[in-house]
C-alpha cells in the first residue's frame, strides 16, 4: 500500500472524512491506482488507533460513491473507473486552491500571460492516471 | 442472556443532602458501542458509574447492567463487567505481579497472555511494587487487571485522567483493542475529546446532574454548528435564536454557536438582515466547550481593554 | 477466598505482630517482676505485697484486659478501614464474590491474627507458669477464667472496630458507639454469676456485632436490600452503645440535680469513743448535721460551735461488722469475684511462700527454691500432703482460722497450729468472725454464735461478750464498737437491708453498751440509711429518665447495689417517659420516612423497651435521605419516593433548556415523558 493516513483528531474535519479525503486523493493523484488493496477495517483501525465503525463508515462512503469496493473475503480494492468526486464537489474542493495560487502568484507581479504558460507547462508533465476515464 | 441493551436507567437519581449529583436519568447504552460519557467534573459522572456498580445506593429510580438490577449485582454479573475506578485504586503494597495473580484468582476466564500483553505495553516490570508505579504505570495495570478477564462491558471513570501522552495512546490502543469482538462494550468517562474522537460511538453528556445529549458521535458534531453572519455596520442584538449555545459579538460579525433545532433556527437568523451567513465548523472539542460553557452572548473578551483604547483616542 | 484472606493478614500482618510484640513484652515483665520477689523472699523479705502467682496479680490482669481490649479493636479497625478508602472500596466491592465472603475473608484473617498475636503469647506463658517448678504457688484452672475472658474479650472488641471502620455515617460521634456497645457486652460478662453464662452472653453479643458488621459490608448505604438480620444486629448494637452514652449522661445529669435539688435526707449513726451516739443528718451534699439522739445539735466543747464531720471522725470507735447470715456471699455471688477470690496469699516465712487455700480449708506451703509444693497446715497440724488428715479450716479473718467450734492461731515459721479460743459446749456453730483493729495494734476478735457475741483479747480470754439469740434472731449484722476505757464495747444488732426490706423499714436498730461481761444499757433506734420508699433519689430519676426499661436489670447486676431501686419504682419513671416522648418521636420520625409498616412495628415495640437508646439507634442506624421542598405544594418532601407524600405529585423531569440532543438509536428510546422530547431527529446518514 503506498498511501500513509494522517489521521488528527481535534480537527474540524471528522475523521472518517480524514479517511476517505485521503484516499480520493490518493486516487486522483495516482498514488493509488485501480485494484491496489487498502488495509482491512480492523487492520486501518488498529493502525491509526481510532474505532473501527469510523473507519468502516469511511469506507462505506468510498464505495457508495464508487472509488473502492470490497471483494468477499479478499479485502477492499480500489475499483477501476468513475470519477472519485462528483464535478460539483471537485470544483469546490479546487476553487480555493486556485483562489490561493493565483492570489500569491499575482502578489508576486507574475502576469497572466506567464501564469498561463507555466500551467501548461506543469500540466504536461502529469501523466493522466491510467484508465480515469475523464468525460 | 445476550440483550441488546447492556445498561439501562430508569429515573436514576442520587441525592447528596438535598443536592441531586443525578437527576432522573434514562440512559441506555446498547451492546457493542464504545460509549462516552462525557460532563464537567462534579456533573454527576462518577455518581453515575458507582450507582451502576451497585457501589452506592440510588436515592430512586434504578437500573439494569447485563439484565441484573444494579442494587442487587451477583457475582456472576460482576464477573463480567471490568470496572476501573477513578485514580486507578490498586493495593500499594502489592507488586505487579501479585497484583495479576490476585485479580485472577477471582476470574475463570483470565488470559495471562492479555495481562502480560497490557503491562508490557505500559513498560511494567512484574516485580515493581505498585505503590511505586508511576500515574500512567498504575493506569496500565488497571487496565491490564481489567483486561485479562476479557470482560462483556467494561466501564472506566476517567481513565486519562493525569496520563501523558504515550500511556494515553496506550490506554486507547487497549480500548480499540476490545473492540475486536463486537459485543463488547465500553462505556467510559473521559474529558479527553481527542480520545472520545478517535474510540467513541456514541457520547452522552452530563451537565449538572442532569442528561442533556445522548446520540451518536456524529449527530452531536452535526448539531452542534458554528454560524458567523457578517453585518455592514454594528450588528443588532442577538434575538432568542432555538438551541443558542453561545454568542460572541465582533465588530461587524456575529458568531453563533447553536444546537440546530427543527428549522426555526434559521428563519430567525434571516431576520437579522446579515450581508452574510456563513456555515463554520467546529471541532468536536469546541463544540463541546460551547456546550458545556456559559450559555447566552459572551462579550468578546477583551471588549473592556478596547473600550480603554477608544478612550484615549487611539 | 484463599487470596481475599492472605490479602487481609498480609494488611493486618504489621498491628498483629506489634501486638504480639506488646503482648510479650508485658508477659515478660511481669516475669521479671515475680522473680525479683522471689529473690526478695529468697534474701529474707518477708513483705508479700506482690501476687505470687503470675497469673492472678490483679496489674496482670488489668494490663492484658486493656490490651486484649484495644489489640482487638485495633485489628478489626484497621480492617474495616483500610478498604473504605473510597477507590479501593469499590476495587474489593467489584471483585466477583459475594459479600458474605468478603466479610468472611476479613473475618478469618483477622480473628486468626488476633489467636495467634494474642493466644500464642499467652498459650506460651501459662503453659510455663501452671508447670510445677515455675511458680511457688497453687494453681487451679478458675485462675484461667479471668485470662479467658479477657482473651475473649477482644472478640466483641474486634467486631465493634471493624464496624467502627465500615459504618459509613456522616455524623462523626455516631461512629464510636459500637465500642460502646462491646463496652456493655465486657461489662455484663463479669456480672454474670457462672462463667459459661458469660460464656454464652459474650458469643450472643460478638455474634450480633459480627451480623452488624456482615450488614455494613452491603455497599448500599441505604436500606435497600440490606438483610433484616444485620438491621436488627445494628440497631441492637447501637442502642447497647447509646446506653453506655446514656448511662455515663444520666449519671452525669443525677449528680447535677442531686446538688440542685433539695434531696431526700439520710442519717446514720456514728458510735464516738466514750459510747455516745451520734446521729449525722445530710440532705444534700454540703449539708450535714449532727445531732445528739435527742436532736440536739452536739458543740464543740472548744470552739462552741457545731463540730465538724472531721471533728467527730477524731471522736469515734475503731469498729468491726460481722455477718451471721448470708448477704455478703450472696451479693458477691458472679464467677468474677470467686475468680479473683483466688487463693489467699497469706505469709512467707525463708523458704517457704504460705497460701490459704479456701477451697481445701487448709494452709499450703510452697518452697522459694524448688517453687514446688512443700505442705499444708491444717487444724491438726502440718502435712506434706495436700489433703493431710482430711481436717480443714472453714476460714480465715486476719490472722484467725476458723472452725466452726474452734478458733485457731498459727505459727508458719513453727508449722504449728493452736487452738485458740474454743465455743463453750451446747452453744452450735460460730455464725461469723472479724478482727477489730485500731490504731494501737490491739486486735479484738469478734466471734458471734447463734447465742452469744464474744469479743475476744488478743492474748485469747473472752474480755466481753453478750446474748445474741434469741432477742434477734433476724438480725444478721452484727457490729462492735470498741469504746474508752478500755473493756467496754457498743454492740449494734442490725437487720440485714433486704430482711427490713420485706418489713418496710420497720425493724429498728438495737444497740448493747457491755462494760466486760457486764450488760450496760441498751436502746432501739431507728434504723440508718432508711430509703424512701416512695419515690427515687433525684440521681436514680436522671438515670430512668435517660435508661430505658431494657437497661434495668442489666444495671442492677451491674450495680451490685442492694439500695437499687425495684422495678416498679423504676418504671413508673421510665416507663412514662418512653411512651410519651421516645415513642412518639420515633413513631413521627419513621412516619415522615414513610417506613414499611413491618419495620415501624418492630421499631415500636424496640422504642418501648429501649427508650433514647433506641430512638438514637434509630436516628443514627441509617442515614436518612433528604428532604426538598415539593414544586407543587411547596411542602417538604423526601427525596428518596417517586411523588411528594403530601400531594401526590411525582418528581418533575430535568428541566429543558431546549439544546437537549438525544437520538434513538433505533432501540434506544430516551426520555420519560412525551412533552418534554425537545430533541432533534437523526440526520440521514446513508
Amino acid at each position: 500500500m503506498a498511501l500513509i493516513f494522517n489521521i488528527s483528531a481535534g480537527s474540524t474535519t471528522p475523521i472518517y472524512r480524514q479517511i476517505s479525503d485521503q484516499v480520493r486523493l490518493g486516487v486522483a493523484t495516482g498514488k493509488l491506482a485501480v485494484s491496489d488493496q487498502l488495509p482491512s477495517v480492523r487492520a486501518l483501525a488498529e493502525d491509526l488507533v481510532i474505532n473501527p465503525n469510523t473507519v468502516a463508515r469511511a469506507y462505506t462512503d468510498l464505495a457508495r460513491d464508487g472509488v473502492i469496493e470490497t471483494r468477499a473475503g479478499r479485502g477492499v480494492f480500489v475499483t477501476k473507473k468513475r470519477r472519485v468526486f462528483t464535478r460539483e464537489e471537485g470544483w469546490r474542493r479546487l476553487a480555493p486552491l486556485l483562489d490561493s495560487l493565483l492570489g500569491e502568484a499575482l502578489a508576486m507581479d507574475f502576469t497572466q500571460q506567464e501564469l498561463r504558460e507555466a500551467f501548461e507547462n506543469q500540466l504536461s508533465k502529469w501523466k493522466p492516471a491510467k484508465g480515469t476515464d475523464h468525460e | 442472556m445476550n440483550e441488546s441493551t447492556v445498561i439501562r436507567t430508569r429515573g436514576l437519581t442520587r441525592y447528596f443532602g438535598g443536592r441531586p449529583a443525578v437527576y432522573e436519568l434514562d440512559l441506555e447504552v446498547p451492546r457493542g458501542t464504545v460509549f462516552a460519557f462525557l460532563g464537567r467534573n462534579g456533573s454527576g459522572k462518577t455518581t453515575t458509574i458507582r450507582m451502576l456498580l451497585g457501589l452506592l445506593a440510588p436515592t430512586r429510580g434504578g437500573g439494569s447492567v447485563l439484565g441484573c438490577d444494579i442494587t442487587a449485582l451477583t457475582p456472576e454479573v460482576r464477573a463480567r463487567i471490568g470496572y476501573v475506578a477513578e485514580d486507578h485504586p490498586l493495593y500499594g503494597w502489592m507488586t505487579v505481579r501479585e497484583s495479576g495473580t490476585f485479580q485472577a484468582s477471582f476470574y475463570s476466564r483470565w488470559d495471562e497472555k492479555i495481562f502480560q500483553n497490557v503491562i508490557g505495553h505500559f513498560g511494567l516490570k512484574a516485580d515493581r511494587r505498585v505503590k511505586e508505579l508511576s500515574r500512567g504505570q498504575r493506569a496500565g495495570l488497571s487496565l491490564a487487571l481489567t483486561l485479562a478477564p476479557d470482560p462483556e462491558l467494561l466501564i472506566l471513570d476517567d481513565p486519562a485522567l493525569g496520563l501523558d501522552p504515550v500511556a494515553r495512546r496506550s490506554l486507547v490502543e487497549s480500548m480499540i483493542y476490545l473492540t475486536r469482538r463486537a459485543d463488547r462494550t465500553i462505556f467510559f468517562s473521559t474529558h479527553q475529546l481527542a480520545d472520545v474522537e478517535r474510540v467513541a460511538d456514541r457520547v452522552a453528556v452530563m451537565d449538572d446532574s442532569v442528561l442533556r445529549a445522548n446520540c451518536s458521535l456524529e449527530t452531536f458534531r452535526n448539531q452542534v454548528r458554528q454560524v458567523r453572519l457578517f453585518f455592514g455596520g454594528t450588528p443588532p442584538a442577538i434575538p432568542p435564536v432555538p438551541g443558542l449555545l453561545r454568542a460572541v459579538r465582533l465588530e461587524r460579525e456575529l458568531r453563533l454557536v447553536c444546537v440546530q433545532a427543527n428549522g426555526g433556527q434559521d428563519a430567525v437568523l434571516k431576520q437579522l438582515g446579515a450581508e452574510r451567513i456563513e456555515s463554520a465548523p467546529l471541532s468536536l472539542e469546541e463544540g463541546f466547550l460551547c456546550f458545556l460553557g456559559e450559555r447566552g452572548e459572551q462579550p468578546f473578551i477583551l471588549s473592556g481593554i478596547e473600550a480603554k483604547y477608544e478612550n484615549s483616542g487611539i | 477466598m484463599k487470596t481475599l484472606v492472605s490479602k487481609e493478614i498480609r494488611e493486618t500482618i504489621k498491628l498483629a505482630v506489634l501486638g504480639a510484640l506488646c503482648l510479650t513484652a508485658m508477659l515478660v515483665l511481669s516475669y521479671y517482676n515475680f522473680s525479683a520477689q522471689m529473690r526478695e523472699l529468697l534474701l529474707g523479705e518477708t513483705d508479700l505485697r506482690f501476687p505470687l502467682q503470675p497469673l492472678t496479680g490483679p496489674e496482670m490482669r488489668q494490663n492484658l484486659m486493656f490490651f486484649c481490649v484495644i489489640f482487638g479493636g485495633l485489628l478489626g479497625w484497621l480492617q474495616g478501614h483500610h478498604d473504605r478508602q473510597q477507590g479501593l472500596w469499590g476495587f474489593l466491592l467489584h471483585r466477583p464474590v459475594t459479600l458474605v465472603t468478603l466479610f468472611l475473608a476479613k473475618t478469618i484473617a483477622g480473628l486468626s491474627l488476633y489467636a495467634l498475636a494474642a493466644g500464642l503469647p499467652l498459650l506460651v506463658y501459662i503453659t510455663w507458669a501452671i508447670t510445677p517448678g515455675h511458680v511457688a504457688a497453687p494453681y487451679e484452672s478458675a485462675m484461667l477464667l479471668p485470662v479467658l475472658a479477657f482473651f475473649l474479650f477482644g472478640l466483641p472488641f474486634y467486631f465493634a472496630g471493624m464496624l467502627v471502620g465500615l459504618r459509613p455515617v456522616r455524623w462523626f460521634g455516631s461512629r464510636l458507639i459500637p465500642i460502646g456497645a462491646a463496652i456493655v457486652i465486657a461489662a455484663c460478662a463479669t456480672v454474670l454469676p457462672e462463667f459459661w453464662q458469660a460464656l454464652l452472653w459474650l458469643a450472643a453479643g460478638t455474634a450480633t456485632l459480627a451480623v452488624a458488621c456482615a450488614g455494613s459490608f452491603h455497599p448500599q448505604d441505604g436500606p435497600a436490600g440490606r438483610p433484616a438480620a444485620s438491621g436488627l444486629a445494628t440497631a441492637l448494637a447501637l442502642a447497647a452503645g447509646w446506653c453506655l452514652v446514656f448511662l455515663v449522661a444520666g449519671v452525669m445529669l443525677g449528680d447535677v440535680l442531686g446538688r440542685s435539688l433539695p434531696g431526700r435526707s439520710w442519717f446514720y449513726y456514728v458510735t464516738g469513743k466514750d459510747g455516745m451516739i451520734y446521729r449525722v443528718t445530710r440532705s444534700s451534699p454540703g449539708r450535714t448535721q449532727i445531732t445528739d439522739l435527742k436532736d440536739q445539735v452536739v458543740l464543740d466543747p472548744e470552739t462552741h460551735g457545731p463540730i465538724s464531720v472531721s471533728g467527730l471522725q477524731s471522736r469515734s470507735s475503731p469498729s468491726e461488722t460481722v455477718f451471721t447470715g448470708s448477704i455478703s456471699e450472696r451479693r458477691s455471688a458472679r464467677w468474677w469475684s470467686q475468680a479473683f477470690a483466688g487463693n489467699h496469699q497469706y505469709r512467707a516465712t525463708p523458704g517457704a511462700v504460705w497460701f490459704y487455700l479456701p477451697k481445701l480449708g487448709r494452709l499450703a506451703a510452697y518452697d522459694t527454691v524448688t517453687r514446688r509444693f512443700s505442705g499444708t497446715l491444717g487444724p491438726e497440724g502440718f502435712a506434706t500432703n495436700l489433703a493431710g488428715s482430711g481436717a480443714h479450716f472453714s476460714g480465715i479473718r486476719g490472722d484467725v482460722f476458723t472452725t466452726p467450734e474452734t478458733l485457731y492461731r498459727v505459727n508458719v515459721y513453727e508449722r504449728i497450729v493452736r487452738p485458740w479460743f474454743a465455743v463453750p459446749a451446747g452453744e452450735g456453730p460460730l455464725l461469723g468472725v472479724g478482727q477489730l483493729h485500731d490504731r494501737e495494734g490491739l486486735d479484738h476478735t469478734i466471734a458471734a454464735t447463734s447465742n452469744t457475741v464474744y469479743i475476744i483479747h488478743p492474748d485469747g480470754g473472752v474480755e466481753g461478750s453478750t446474748p445474741y439469740q434469741p432477742s434477734h434472731p433476724q438480725y444478721p449484722v452484727v457490729r462492735v464498737c470498741k469504746l474508752e476505757p478500755a473493756g467496754r464495747f457498743a454492740i449494734w444488732f442490725e437487720p440485714g437491708f433486704q430482711t427490713n426490706q420485706a418489713a418496710g423499714f420497720t425493724l429498728p436498730a438495737r444497740v448493747q453498751w457491755i462494760n466486760g461481761a457486764e450488760q450496760e444499757a441498751s436502746v432501739e433506734l431507728p434504723v440508718a440509711n432508711r430509703p424512701s420508699t416512695a419515690s427515687l433519689d433525684p440521681e436514680q430519676i436522671a438515670l430512668a429518665i435517660v435508661l430505658p426499661p431494657l437497661a434495668l436489670e442489666p444495671l442492677r447486676w451491674i450495680s451490685g447495689d442492694p439500695h437499687f431501686p425495684a422495678w416498679k419504682d423504676w418504671l413508673q419513671v421510665s416507663l412514662p417517659v418512653t411512651i410519651l416522648i421516645a415513642l412518639p418521636t420515633g413513631l413521627w420520625w419513621m412516619r415522615r420516612y414513610r417506613l414499611a409498616r413491618q419495620t415501624q412495628l418492630a421499631w415500636g415495640f424496640f422504642l418501648v423497651l429501649g427508650g433514647f437508646p433506641a430512638l438514637l439507634a434509630l436516628f443514627t442506624a441509617r442515614g436518612w435521605p433528604a428532604r426538598v421542598p415539593c414544586p407543587a405544594c411547596r411542602r417538604r418532601r423526601v427525596v428518596n419516593r417517586g411523588q411528594c407524600e403530601h400531594c401526590g405529585a411525582r418528581f418533575p423531569g430535568p428541566a429543558r433548556q431546549g439544546i437537549e440532543i438525544f437520538e434513538s438509536e433505533a432501540l434506544v428510546a430516551v426520555g420519560s415523558g412525551p412533552s418534554e422530547q425537545a430533541g432533534v431527529a437523526p440526520p440521514s446518514m446513508h
